[in-house]
């Protein structure tokens, strides 16, 4: 078990699975590639994406342990990662377990189990990888395709898996899985295997709290790019450091419910070059808070003017519209930047000699971030 | 002497909904008011086009979502004693009068193609389009598929902006089927109820072959409402559009509208209240035995139940009913089959070969279904054959397998 992160206690925790596939041996570009006879298996080669994916969604959790966050405190996270041959130096100091379909199987069984210890847990898998999809979401591991006749065995069927989940006791489950769901026309001539890691039962209630949420949508792709974080691992990031948060009900609070109707949002923001709309597709049951800041998210603020030239003169204000508190910045040349709470303000430039026109606007400020220009002509 | 603070005289805030038709006012929409913090400070559903509440002065965040995903906010100052009226211009989210239904409550819509929001051609020069689409009406009756040619899409031109099309459907299983040339046709499960449904190219990039997007609906706006809510997970929204006492409702009033019966289903498994769905999914499942979902939402009533004396034999006699009824009205309909059969075959350790042959099928359609739409959609040759071109003309009779 690569448990990177252990302060494992007997009250309820968060616990959480990462695995990250972009080194596959036996396939294009592989240390050990084999001619592959499956034609899934012959298009598909290394990934850089994964890795770093992964290890960005181990920083973030780790991150909001820090911050006090998570409402189920941090207990666990196992991580397996293959990188792909180009990969520079991961999780620095760790030693990386790789993502065989061996280990996947174990590690799982050793999360669950940890999952499983109290109902008030949260449970949460992250994948980053490949992925093929005919109805049934099959997961490839490191070692997809070792056997050109078999290929199937390196992988598993993740649809059933997460149906088998819901044996845990644990009452919220998150599953991410960032990965392509082709269909290939090898696949469309061949009955595939029903390979879930465990089977699932008739007797296991679903969880009152499920989000089980894809990047992509069947027969389409996920993407990234070369040597960063995946576009929907980045959204998710966001998201889950303060994109998705709101104040609802008087705290800055994350649900699983925000998670899966404004992904498809947040996806979009991470790609707007992108000619085609990545559509993360979501199953949900009903919602509840995962994350919990204890202050607002404090949100890059940027201001500026039309024409620049007005800066050297304006006097620039974000202040709370009710009690007139907040930031002032006197004239200077460059743009104001800085960092507030999230709220409502009101945004100002004036001009107390009358160089260029005031100007003020109501804006709302939320993560993750905000550019304002003040017209003052 | 009084030393007490003077007393602040309220405002009032007024909400004005402005859209193309009268009729969309009709359609739930949820506001909020929340303070400078961010709180929610009151919210409200509104089906119709005007609103107001008096409050404190001070300044607010005034937020209108939309089913669809969509959603409009202003700020607004309201002074003692004095109203402030603010107006949300819904109509901007859809392109044409006829097809804001759709933008209003499906988040699959997409985006106008007149929104800068919008990803695709978007402009004359590189605007994307499909020729020559027919579309067909089919239904299962006795084990058979037949077609019934009246629908009024004949070698039609769809482009980014679409078609609107009204029909009625009467309680059968039915499917539209719109045949594209060169590709597989799009089926669509059609609700029993007068549908409106809207038919446009999806979003996507200018240099990929286009595919279609579907939009269907009901006139039953709260229903629709609902079914959005559920479908993009937004479940907080929908638990305070609807209680599980109008999702009861729903279910209870199956006679009127099965379908949106269906829906009232779906919401009470979602948020796991199985006591308040009683005897009645059961009834569902009996009283309309065309259709697939009744069959499907008791299976997973009984399994959601679970116990000691969880009734196996009901819950596999009613997967493999839903099976033989044809396909889910509702893409949670589909998933929830595929899930139920599968448990089944591991149940049995895949030697129940009508539960292997029921399985097998739904196989077939979850390969080729797009799960991001409310109503089943899935592409193929003809309604028993997911996947695929035709081969040959549209065949009048296409008879089923029974599974037994």
């Amino acid at each position: 078990m690569a448990l990177y992160f252990d302060q494992i206690q007997p009250v309820p925790q968060t616990h959480i699975l990462i695995i990250g596939v972009g080194g596959y041996p036996f396939l294009n570009g592989g240390a050990n590639a084999v001619p592959q006879t499956f034609d899934g298996a012959q298009l598909l080669g290394q990934l850089s994406s994964p890795p770093v994916s992964a290890e960005a969604f181990y920083n973030m959790a780790i991150a909001l342990h820090q911050e006090g966050a998570w409402i189920k405190p941090l207990g666990s996270i196992n991580v397996l990662v293959s990188p792909d041959p180009s990969a520079g130096n991961l999780f620095a100091g760790k030693a990386l377990e790789p993502a065989t379909i061996a280990n996947i199987e174990n590690a799982y069984l050793d999360w669950k189990k940890l999952c499983n210890s109290d109902p008030e847990n949260v449970a949460i898998f992250f994948f980053c990888g490949h992925g093929l999809d005919k109805g049934e979401h099959y997961l490839l591991a490191e070692d997809f395709g070792q056997r050109p006749d078999n290929p199937w065995k390196g992988s598993f069927a993740f649809d059933m898996t997460r149906r088998a989940f819901f044996s845990c006791k644990a009452r919220t489950q998150l599953f991410f899985v960032d990965a392509c769901r082709q269909l290939t026309s090898d696949m469309l001539k061949t009955d595939l295997p029903a390979n879930p890691i465990e089977p699932p039962s008739l007797l296991a209630k679903d969880c009152a709290f499920n989000l089980t949420q894809k990047a992509a949508a069947a027969n389409e792709s996920a993407y990234g790019k070369k040597n960063e974080v995946s576009f929907y691992t980045k959204a998710l990031i966001g998201a889950l450091k303060g994109n998705a948060s709101n104040n609802d009900i008087g705290e800055w609070r994350i649900a699983t419910g925000t998670l899966s109707y404004k992904m498809n949002s947040f996806l979009q923001l991470e790609a707007p070059g992108e000619g085609y709309p990545q559509r993360c597709i979501s199953t949900t049951s009903d919602t509840t808070d995962i994350i919990r800041f204890s202050k607002p998210p404090m949100v890059p603020l940027k201001v500026s003017c039309t024409p620049d030239d007005a800066l050297a003169y304006a006097e620039l204000s974000c202040l709370d519209p009710n009690t007139n508190q907040g930031e002032r910045r006197p004239p200077q040349g460059a743009p104001w930047e800085t960092r507030i709470k999230a709220g409502l303000y009101k945004i100002e430039a004036s001009f107390s000699g009358g160089e260029y026109k005031s100007n003020a606007i109501f804006r709302q400020v939320m993560p993750p971030s905000v550019n304002q220009v003040l017209n003052c002509m | 002497m009084n030393t007490s603070a003077p007393i602040q005289r309220q405002g009032q805030l007024q909400v004005v909904i402005d859209s193309h038709t009268p009729e969309s006012a009709i359609i739930p929409k949820h506001l909020q008011i929340m303070g400078t913090d961010l709180r929610v400070q009151q919210s409200a559903w509104l089906n119709n086009r005007t609103w107001q509440q008096d409050l404190p002065p001070g300044v607010y965040m005034v937020r209108l979502h939309l089913a669809s995903g969509k959603h409009l906010e202003q700020v607004v100052q309201i002074q003692e004693g004095q109203a402030s009226t603010l107006g949300f211009d819904i109509g901007q989210f859809s392109p044409r009068e006829s097809q804001e239904w759709a933008y209003l409550t499906k988040a699959s819509a997409g985006n106008s193609p007149e929104s800068i929001a919008f990803r695709g051609g978007g402009n004359k020069e590189s605007a994307r389009f499909l020729n020559h689409i027919n579309g067909y009406r089919w239904q299962l009756m006795n084990d058979v598929w037949t077609v019934i040619q009246d629908i009024p899409i004949n070698n039609a031109f769809i482009d980014e902006y679409g078609e609107t099309y009204h029909f009625y459907v009467a309680r059968e299983m039915q499917l539209l089927e719109v045949e594209v040339p060169g590709k597989a046709s799009v089926f669509v499960c059609l609700p029993p109820s007068e549908l409106a449904c809207m038919i446009k190219i999806a979003e996507g990039p200018e240099n990929v072959v286009p595919g279609l997007d579907i939009s269907i609906s009901t006139r039953n706006e709260k229903a629709q409402v609902l079914l959005s809510l559920i479908m993009s997970g937004d479940m907080a929204r929908a638990k305070t559009l609807s209680s599980v006492k109008d999702a009861e409702g729903l279910l209870y009033s199956k006679m009127q509208d099965p379908a949106a019966a269906a829906i009232g289903g779906y919401f009470l498994l979602k948020t796991g209240e199985l006591q308040k769905m009683h005897d009645w999914a059961n009834n569902l499942a009996n009283w309309f035995n065309w259709m697939p979902d009744g069959a499907i939402i008791h299976a997973w009533q009984l399994i959601q139940e679970g116990g000691a004396n969880i009734n196996i034999k009901t819950i596999r006699q009613r997967l493999i009913d839903a099976v033989n009824r044809g396909i889910p009205i509702y893409s949670e309909g589909l998933r929830l089959l595929y899930d139920g059969l599968t448990m089944l075959s591991f149940e049995f350790k895949r030697d129940d070969q009508p539960v292997e042959a029921a399985l097998s099928r739904v196989k077939q359609y979850m390969a080729y279904a797009d799960m991001s739409q409310e109503t089943t959609t899935f592409t193929g040759a003809y309604p028993d054959q997911p996947g695929g071109t035709k081969k040959e003309g549209i065949t009048g009779n296409r008879p089923v397998k029974k599974i037994t």
